[in-house]
């Protein structure tokens, strides 16, 4: 490519950094915010009951999913040990599904970040009302006329920040163990298990949820990122579980 | 903060007073790039009782991997698969299927597995991000 824009950390030479070094590169597009829903529950009782927040769109878009109960915010499924309130999340054209099991009747949060979705043609466009701002479309396409999922960045799309990368490590054991952010607010965050404890090989997205059996969570609040493990993966291996998180406000 | 380097506010947002988590862009943090995205399609056999599908990434190191898959045949319900579903969503035929997502530095791989033998052929479609990222694991 002979055009484009590569913004560099500091300290790292944007001429020779590798397309992961860099802090924005028009040769890799990033997951975009087109937008964001929140909602409350109560979950009343024992038995399953399934919620639901609107997202109008006609197709059913990516996302990231978090849900807030006991103060902490878990993903998108995921068990409280507090209210042992369990809960799994879809979408589909319309809206986004949380079905819930188990616990007390238990108030919970939920904060959707909508992406704009490549899977998609139909596209949740923004409209761009401000005749000012930044936009950087991907190698080929036209900046001036490309839509939101042909951009690699633009201002008007907030996308994720990665602020802190958290390591844990567990041999042999279970619990709970915390790394401090700092950030002062409960942040987004993915995360990351080593190695998949079914197959004792590759690396597998969190939370894992084989109820009461072998389960890892993942939680943040104002000043955590925390895991959680409950039982030992088979062979009592070490496992190592990484934390990206994101400059990205849940509350 | 530095003193140079590139700070990009939200419209509306004082790019020299603002929080950083106001900034669509900061120098001191990386977005969340992806390296490869697209569509595929996870078939299963009939009398089949789990299946597989493999991407190569080729990053050579364990990236991050967001995987939206269609998780009813007959609609178009989607979910992000993780490392096990807890709950598999019904099916309506009594085949609940499970997904589970795993990467390696090469590639990741979206099984499914059943209950029992599935009695026909079926076809989940999914769509996969794959961030440039490297966790290092």
């Amino acid at each position: 490519m002979t055009y484009g824009l590569k913004v560099s950390p500091i300290g790292v030479d944007v001429k020779t950094a590798a397309a992961k070094d860099l802090v924005l590169t028009s040769e890799l597009s990033s997951p975009k915010i087109s937008s964001i829903l929140t909602d409350q529950f109560v979950k009343t009782g024992a038995g399953g009951e399934t919620f639901e927040v609107v997202h109008g769109l006609g197709f059913a878009p990516a996302y990231f999913f978090y849900l807030k109960v006991s103060s902490r915010w878990y993903g998108d499924l995921g068990e409280d040990p507090t209210t042992t309130l369990r809960w799994v999340s879809w979408v589909d054209d319309t809206k986004f599904y949380i079905y819930c099991t188990d616990g007390d009747t238990t108030i919970f949060d939920v904060k959707i970040y909508v992406l704009v979705d490549e899977a998609n043609d139909v596209i949740a466009e923004t409209e761009i009302l401000d005749l000012y701002g930044i936009k950087v479309s991907q190698p080929g396409v036209n900046v001036n006329t490309a839509k939101d999922q042909q951009l690699v960045f633009g201002t008007q799309l907030p996308t994720f920040k990665e602020v802190v990368i958290a390591d844990f490590q567990y041999t042999a054991e279970t619990g709970e163990k915390t790394v401090a952010h700092g950030l002062g607010y409960p942040p987004a965050w993915q995360a990351i298990l080593s190695p998949n404890p079914a197959t004792g090989v590759g690396v597998i997205p969190l939370p894992y949820l084989l109820v009461e059996n072998l389960e890892y969570h993942v939680w943040s609040d104002d000043t955590n990122i925390g895991v959680r493990v409950e039982s030992i993966a088979p062979g009592g291996e070490t496992v190592a579980v990484k934390v990206v998180v994101f400059d990205n406000q849940l509350e | 903060m530095a003193d140079f380097g590139i700070e990009v506010s939200r419209v509306g947002e004082d790019v020299q007073t603002t929080a950083t988590k106001n900034k669509i862009l900061h120098t001191d943090y990386p977005l969340h790039k992806i390296h490869l995205e697209g569509d595929d399609t996870l078939d299963v056999d009939i009398l089949a009782i789990d299946a597989s599908k493999t991407i190569a990434h080729n990053l050579g190191y364990v990236p991050f991997v967001f995987l939206y898959i269609q998780s009813d045949v007959g609609s178009s319900t989607r979910h992000l698969v993780r490392g096990y579903d807890p709950f598999a969503l019904p099916a309506g035929d009594g085949y609940d299927p499970r997904f589970i997502l795993s990467m390696t530095d090469t590639d990741l791989t979206i099984y499914v597995e059943f209950p029992d033998n599935v009695p026909d052929a079926r076809s989940y479609n999914f769509h996969y991000y794959v961030t440039s990222d490297d966790t290092e694991l």
